[in-house]
């Protein structure tokens, strides 16, 4: 018997804490991530002007 | 200890409810970080005028000195990957992660001991050895525990983890230029705090991937989502490291990354020189260096976007296409010099980059389909050896070849097509490799279904 669920059906069946704590693993590694692509995007610029 | 036990693989295992997304931020934190080796140049002018500041003085390290730190750390990310992998396989991911952040942070922490004394050996073995070790085990140990996690998707997930390692550059560069500025003064370079900040904020970061990180129960298996179709390649079955490397699929798979690796790692390293060059009037550096984080960018993209693809494309027929793809696009590329459009070089380059990138993501899930799960972080260590290797050949090759090109009479802007010819020439005997490529005989399967500690019929027998 499975003991992980996921998609839209089996989140229903996952305690909203379980969820939230996605979010936030997601948020740890994203943030950082997300400014270091910004960096490289605005650099990036410079071979278009 | 409690925090030894902790480290434990049995302590790794998920609880009832636990939700398999929460795995690959587990991976991405590690690769994030130790994807920062792709930006240690940003260190080479500042530890070339530590005691000079301003200019270097005559006892200053030579470029050439510095050089060998990064080379030291990938030669020690191959020799790790392929001595730790067996080990990880047994102690579990969240032992060798933490192994991982304790050897990365803490080759930073010796370096910078090296930096303040002046002693180019301490830097060596501080970022180069210990360092180097802690690239290796991170690298692997993530990948493992993500295809155990999504047999239904194992291209997306070992690419989310893979996209970490291209993408670490980016937060790596800003963060150590951030930190040197910090710390510079007149009489400093800020070189040696930078790196002691470094591997304490690296350490901690990776931490949270160590905490984190868990298996799935024996047995578990993902729900099936409506509408979402599985992979097209299931595994044959198990295949034990030791036999694994006997089998030709296993160095067809050797050469598969080698060359794919060779022909895009040379010129990843020479992006701003030859786009410099081959566009003459049209590009200044500033350009350039947008040019060579256009392409990182797409490195990283094309991890995860490639070996996602895989999952429904089929592994086999992915790399056909990195290979005929990047042939003709190599091919190609002398001739949006000669027309001048810079718009086609950057276009045609971007591409090339998503494809040396994925070739990187999608190898594990390859071995996967060939030699299932079981040692699969083992196997894929004893793979990127091939990384180390055209780590070496790529850039010797482009070098040699421009300096040769030039000192025979042949234009800077026309220098780089032999280069190109000889990639495309490559990357068709990659294509060839690939094709070999065959399911492995059920002779090498090992015991079908058995647990993590299973052992061989020969092993079990001693």
């Amino acid at each position: 018997m499975p003991n992980v669920q996921e998609g839209s059906q089996a989140h229903e069946l996952q305690p909203r804490g379980e969820q939230l704590k996605v979010v936030a693993s997601w948020l740890v590694v994203g943030l950082p991530a997300a400014w270091g692509v910004a960096q490289v995007v605005v650099k990036s610029m410079a071979l278009f002007r | 200890m409690p925090l030894l036990s902790f480290l434990d693989r049995e302590r790794t295992i998920a609880p009832a409810g636990f939700n398999r997304w929460r795995v690959p931020p587990s991976a991405l934190a590690i690769h994030l970080a130790i994807g920062q080796a792709y930006a240690f140049s940003v260190f080479n002018l500042p530890l070339s005028t530590l005691n000079g500041i301003d200019a270097p003085a005559a006892d200053d390290w030579k470029l050439t000195t510095i050089g060998w730190i990064f080379s030291v750390a990938i030669v020690f990310l191959g020799l790790s990957a392929f001595t730790f992998g067996r080990w990880l396989e047994r102690a579990g991911p969240r032992k060798a992660m933490f192994a991982s952040a304790t050897c990365f942070g803490g080759g930073f922490v010796v370096a910078a001991v090296g930096v303040q004394l002046h002693q180019i050996w301490l830097v060596y073995l501080g970022y180069g050895v210990i360092g180097g070790i802690g690239l290796g085990l991170g690298y692997i140990s993530p990948v493992s525990t993500l295809i155990k996690w999504f047999p239904d998707r194992p291209g997306m997930a070992t690419g989310l983890a893979i996209m970490g390692f291209g993408g670490g550059a980016m937060i790596g560069s800003p963060l150590a230029v951030a930190l040197m500025s910090y710390f510079k003064s007149s009489t400093s370079m800020g070189v040696a705090p930078t790196f002691a900040v470094l591997g304490a904020v690296y350490f901690l970061f990776m931490m949270f991937g160590v905490i984190t990180v868990r298996l799935p129960a024996p047995g578990w298996a993902p729900v099936r989502v409506p509408g979402h179709s599985a992979t097209r390649v299931a595994p044959g079955g198990d295949v034990h490291v030791d036999r694994a490397i006997r089998t030709p699929q296993f160095w067809m798979l050797w050469v598969v990354l080698c060359l794919n690796v060779t022909a895009g790692i040379g010129v990843l390293g020479q992006a701003s020189p030859m786009i410099q060059e081959m566009f003459p009037g049209a590009i200044d550096a500033s350009a350039a260096a947008g040019f060579v984080g256009l392409l990182s960018l797409a490195n990283m993209v094309g991890r995860f976007a490639w070996s996602s693809l895989s999952d429904t494309l089929g592994r086999r027929r992915t790399y056909m296409i990195f290979f005929a793809l990047g042939a003709l696009l190599y091919a190609l590329v002398p001739a949006t010099g000669r027309i001048g459009s810079v718009v086609l070089f950057v276009a045609f380059y971007a591409i090339i980059m998503s494809m040396y990138g994925g070739g990187f993501a999608t190898i594990p899930a390859y071995l996967r389909d060939l030699f299932g799960t079981m040692h699969v972080g083992a196997i894929h260590g004893r793979l990127l050896t091939a990384w180390s290797l055209a780590g070496v050949a790529g850039p010797v090759l482009v070098n040699y070849i421009r300096e040769y090109q030039i000192e025979h009479g042949v234009p800077k802007s026309e220098a780089y097509s032999v280069t190109m010819y000889l990639m495309a020439s490559l990357l068709i005997v990659g294509f060839g490799a690939n094709w070999l490529v065959k399911t492995v005989s059920p002779e090498h399967l090992f015991s079908r279904g058995a647990g993590r500690d299973a052992v061989p019929l020969r092993d079990r027998e001693r």
